[in-house]
């Protein structure tokens, strides 16, 4: 496989490792690095790359192996990922009611589920995958997918109850 | 689309059941705006999906140019910077070197005689300072003083 044959199956997918990434990793900093390396190491075994049936769902595999085992690593080493993507959060303003940080609000909660809801959310609920193809990338069943699904947007809705309820108080 | 139609594709969507085309009426209702109040929580939810989406990975693709990460060029730079200030202090000395050398005035004397008496005021100063260092040498009388005593009796 040559660079330009290479280039042109992974440019439609780096966005959405990218995204997966940043939802796992949460600062914009690791993501980039850790799209940067997924696709280094793509490009590495890209003899190998076109024995896979669904490269797509490969370059998501190894994206988010390679993000859980960043964590872990960083988890080994007590370490929090720092990040400062957000701005800052004072209540003070009117601004707060609007919609883009009540969007935010929600990127919010989603960093405290657990790391599998939030992949499995990131990839139905904003990439928009059928339920074979996200069985491919986490090795789960459907049945536990959906459960986990089913789960996550509970729990955001419920957390956003909550927000809203102490903002108004 | 009517409410009910809507609050019971909801009610799939919150128990992970709607397939793909019915999130995506969901999807395309709470876009259009006009919600009622009490959906209020999953305007957010999907305004905040659709917003999502629409990250992009900030770099363009190049396997070759931008073939080392981040971490790989840090540290190369890291042994560049070390690589120039061993160079560099190598080289300052060995410029300074030549410098010394060319500096060939040692107040050397021609004429003979005058070389003579220099050299033996030299010696005598010498000299000097060798007796200087033997008085304080005196101390150690003290200690033969001492031996005496037990070695002779």
């Amino acid at each position: 496989m040559n660079q330009r044959t290479f280039i042109r199956l992974i440019d439609p997918i780096q966005d959405k490792m990218y995204r997966l990434a940043l939802r796992l990793l949460t600062s914009k900093e690791s993501a980039q690095d850790a799209t940067q390396e997924v696709i280094l190491k793509l490009w590495n075994r890209n003899n190998k790359l076109k024995d896979y049936a669904n490269i797509e769902a490969f370059a998501m595999t190894v994206t988010k192996n390679y993000c859980l085992d960043q964590l872990k690593s960083k988890q080994n080493n007590n370490l929090k990922i720092v990040h400062s993507n957000y701005e800052s959060h004072d209540r003070t303003s009117y601004e707060q009611l609007e919609i883009n940080d009540e969007l935010e609000q929600i990127g919010r909660i989603l960093e405290l589920l657990p790391d599998q809801q939030k992949l499995i959310f990131q990839l139905r609920d904003v990439e928009q995958y059928e339920y074979e193809e996200i069985s491919e990338i986490t090795q789960m069943n459907e049945t536990a997918i959906r459960v986990a699904l089913s789960r996550a947007r509970k729990k955001i809705r419920e957390e956003l109850l909550k927000t809203h309820r102490y903002g108004i108080n | 689309m009517e409410l009910t139609k809507i609050e019971a594709l909801l009610e799939k969507y919150d128990e992970g059941a709607t397939n793909l085309e019915e999130e995506k009426i969901l999807k395309e209702y709470f876009e259009k705006g006009d919600v009622p109040e009490h959906l209020w929580g999953y305007r957010l939810m999907f305004g905040y999906t659709a917003k999502a989406k629409r990250t992009n990975y900030p770099y363009k693709l190049n396997v070759k140019k931008n073939g080392r990460s981040k971490r790989q060029v840090y540290s190369l730079i890291g042994i560049a910077a070390s690589l120039a200030l061993a160079l560099g202090v190598f080289f300052y000395q060995d410029n300074d070197l030549p410098a010394l050398a060319s500096n060939n005035d040692y107040g050397t004397i021609e004429d003979p005689e005058e070389a003579y008496l220099k050299t033996k005021e030299t010696l005598q100063m010498i000299a000097q300072v060798f007796n200087n260092g033997k008085e304080d040498l005196g101390y150690i009388k003290e200690f033969n003083k001492t031996k005496d005593k037990f070695i002779n009796e």
